[in-house]
């Protein structure tokens, strides 16, 4: 199988302070569910910035589909060209778009032409078709989070990131929207990065799980090789 | 909006600037400094004996007392407007702010109506103590208004985490006051610099402060030189109280937009309605009575004062109009180019093309555009574009940058990784969400540029007639009633454009995703 997510000897630093030191990595085209574990401030959210074209490292290279999307310290291909979904810790919901207009924005942009249908559909799908028309502030936080998901994922993209999507949010809600990315790494062949607090549900939910710890990784591997790594600082981490 | 490309269009928007505007402010002061050093030397020499030293000190004595009772007073205003619940509070808010929307000469005229009518002596109303007074009731809605947005930012929780461990007291002391006390600091600047550049109300009730000093050498004796240094003078004494709180005044947000993500922490006052009367008392007397007044003496003795202002001011209404309406759109976009820079040297050249007092800026454009190689500016209505432009820029770029640093850098992320270019994200994230910063922009700066006097005075063209200059010239030999009518007119003209721009607000701005 393919290599979809490749970095290699990557380094980032803001000032003084050295993130991500040096990390390797290649995610398989269909891995499905990557869980990023790691303490806060870790680098999680810096790691999915750095795949995303946010961040640039300042040494190493990225490769996504084999196809080189930085190089020491310059991003050769931008955020709006890798194909990429990102819901961001903040979900970042435009406050003066509808909910309609929110999820159709990447849609317009790639100018396809029966987009209202695409949206329509994924409304339904998410059963927020009833709140089409509502701005972001006239909604829960739960459904701001599924119109964030909605919105992120109508462009198709090959990668989705997504930094603590089911944070806040009760039981009921946060199995609805596992399952939800489920079917979708069933049906699309995406590949998910999600970043999580929760181990144990990362443990359940994803087929490959990477942790950070003071700028490496700690751990790279299946859920189950995590189970019985005799690594400390895994296992004192995940208190197994 | 960082391609190379757009970059560099915006930094040459700006060395336009910097050629038309902020040139001329520096050229004077070299000049005064290094070109004329003997003759001026001369002059700095007279400028600090008898009369002159007692209009400097009148010009310190004025501004720093309006400065100091408008923040403690528009404190106390902003204090019962933010934190108590009243009934009525957005209307009340809006009536408070209304003596900050009429020109400061429209002001001392109602109040001195009012002190002619009501028997006060000569002596005190044309004297020191009521400049004071009236700049004061100018100001204190700027005050308040500043003081209230800081308020508005410091959240419940944080009150209410201090409320657990100690007294109210304490936590006004040790938490409130040094959260806002940016807030206090740049409005007291703000209203120092304002006023300190006030020309109309010193020299309407006849007090000599150091702006008429400059104005009379440069008009009445053609003394450039000596005009020239006492500019010099006058700028040095504000960059001196301004230094100690620069960063204050770079720093704070004149105004907060939109919606705020934590609470506002309430009192339940006791006694709300004995807040509701101070408010209300207030207003009466701040607000209404001296309108009140206009009223009443512009129809004293002949009925026809009005009418008769009104054909007097008639062919500056067009002019004021359609100039205050373009300095205005030139403010509010360079404004938004020098938000987006976001440059910090910039901050500093903004800060001090506003410091300038105002006369000094006037004198600044006549030196530098009444030459022969460029009167083909200084013939033109241009020159009080400029003037605006050098004037209240500093106020516009800071409402503009304000709106800007309340947009969350992730939804630029988010559109850029939803393939929007920076232009198109610009288009349809950045501008609307910073509408309403743009058009408190555009506001203050019409608001702003119907009042100055001081600036203009100096460089309007011969065949263009404004406002507050015609109002000015006629006020000198017209009767009380006349003048009384004449700033009723303007008054109402001021009136009809705020009431055009709150209609343009909420139609064209109509914002859904505001409410609830
Ligand atoms: N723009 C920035 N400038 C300076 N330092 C930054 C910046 N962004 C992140 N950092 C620093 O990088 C480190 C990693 O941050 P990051 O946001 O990636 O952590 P995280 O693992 O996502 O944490 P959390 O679980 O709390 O979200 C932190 O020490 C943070 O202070
Ligand atoms: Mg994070």
């Amino acid at each position: 199988m393919e290599t979809i997510i490749e970095f290699k000897n990557c380094t980032k630093s803001f000032g003084k302070n050295t993130v991500l030191n040096d990390i390797s990595f290649k995610i398989k085209k269909d891995t499905g569910i990557v869980s990023v574990l790691g303490k806060s401030g870790s680098g999680k959210t810096t790691l999915l910035r750095l795949l995303a074209g946010l961040e640039i490292p300042e040494k190493g290279e990225i490769f996504i589909n084999g196809k080189t999307v930085c190089k020491n310290g310059k991003n050769i291909i931008p955020p709006h060209k890798r194909n990429i979904g990102f819901i961001f810790q903040d979900l970042a919901l435009f406050p003066h778009f509808t909910v309609f207009e929110n999820i159709a924005f990447g849609l317009k942009l790639k100018k396809q032409s029966d987009y209202k249908n695409t949206v329509n559909e994924i409304l339904k799908k998410f059963e927020i078709y009833s709140l089409k028309n509502n701005y972001p502030n006239q909604l829960s936080g739960g459904q701001q989070q599924l119109v964030a998901l909605a919105r992120s994922l109508v462009p198709e993209p090959e990668i989705l990131l997504t930094d603590e999507p089911t944070a806040n949010l009760d039981v009921k809600l946060k199995k609805k929207i596992e399952e939800l990315l489920n079917d979708i790494v069933k049906q699309n062949n995406i590949i998910i990065l999600s970043v999580t607090h929760d181990h144990k549900d990362a443990i359940k939910q994803s087929s490959e799980i990477l942790m950070l710890n003071k700028g490496k990784i700690a751990f790279f591997g299946t859920s189950d090789e995590i189970i019985h790594t005799k690594n400390i600082s895994v296992t004192e981490f995940l208190e197994i | 909006m960082k391609t190379p490309k757009t970059k560099y269009f915006l930094w040459l928007i700006v060395a336009i600037f910097a050629v038309t505007i902020l040139l001329p402010l520096l050229m004077l002061i070299f000049e005064a400094l290094f070109t004329e050093t003997n003759f001026a030397f001369d002059n700095f020499l007279t400028i600090f004996q008898g009369e002159v030293l007692k209009s400097i000190a009148n010009s310190l004595i004025i501004s720093l007392s309006t400065g100091l009772l408008s923040v403690i007073i528009g404190t106390g205003l902003a204090f019962i407007l933010t934190k108590i619940k009243l009934p009525l509070k957005n209307i009340l808010r809006l009536i408070l702010l209304l003596p900050l929307f009429l020109p400061p000469y429209i002001t001392s005229v109602a109040w001195t109506d009012f002190w002619l009518f009501a028997g006060f002596p000569k002596s005190f109303i044309y004297g020191i103590p009521s400049v004071i007074f009236i700049l004061t009731t100018v100001y204190i809605p700027l005050s308040a208004f500043i003081i209230s947005g800081s308020l508005e930012n410091v959240s419940a929780s944080i009150e209410e985490a201090g409320e657990m461990m100690s007294s109210y007291k304490t936590v006004f002391f040790k938490i409130i006051l040094p959260l806002i006390r940016p807030a206090l600091f740049s409005s007291f600047i703000l209203i120092f610099i304002l006023s300190v550049s006030e020309f109309a109300v010193p020299s309407y009730l006849s007090v000599n402060v150091f702006t008429t000093e400059i104005f009379t050498q440069f008009t009445a004796f053609y003394n450039y030189s000596s005009a020239i240094a006492h500019a010099l003078v006058l700028t040095l004494i504000c960059f001196i109280i301004i230094f100690p709180g620069k960063h204050y005044l770079l720093q704070t947000p004149f105004v907060s937009f939109g919606k705020k993500s934590h609470k506002i922490k309430y009192y339940s006052a006791e006694k709300p309605f004995i807040y509701f009367l101070v408010y209300l008392t207030y207003i009466i007397l701040f607000v209404f009575l001296p309108v009140m007044m206009l009223i009443i003496q512009s129809t004293e003795g002949s009925n026809f004062a009005l009418m008769q202002s009104i054909k007097q001011l008639l062919p500056a209404f067009s002019d004021t109009f359609l100039l205050t309406i373009s300095s205005a759109v030139f403010i509010t976009i360079l404004g938004l180019i020098f938000a987006l820079l976001r440059n910090k040297i910039l901050d500093y050249i903004l800060l001090f093309t506003f410091a300038v007092p105002a006369v000094v800026t006037g004198i600044a454009l006549i030196k530098f555009y009444n030459t022969p190689a460029l009167n083909f500016i200084y013939g033109t209505s241009a020159v009080i574009i400029f003037a605006f432009i050098s004037r209240f820029i500093f106020i516009s770029e800071k409402i503009i940058a304000t709106g800007l640093e309340q947009i969350p850098p992730s939804y630029l992320e988010a559109a850029s990784v939803m393939g929007a270019s920076p232009f198109y994200s610009f288009k349809k994230i950045l501008l609307p969400l910073t509408s309403e910063a743009l058009f408190t922009a555009f506001f203050t700066a019409i608001i702003f540029s119907i009042g100055e006097l001081s600036a203009v005075i100096m460089v309007y063209p011969p065949g263009i007639s404004l406002l507050s200059v015609r109002i000015f010239t006629l006020s000198a030999n017209a009767p009380q009633n006349m003048v009384s009518a004449m700033c009723l007119t303007a008054l109402l003209f001021t009136l009809i454009i705020i009431f055009i721009m709150l209609i343009i607000k909420n139609t064209v701005f109509k914002k859904q995703w505001k409410q609830s």
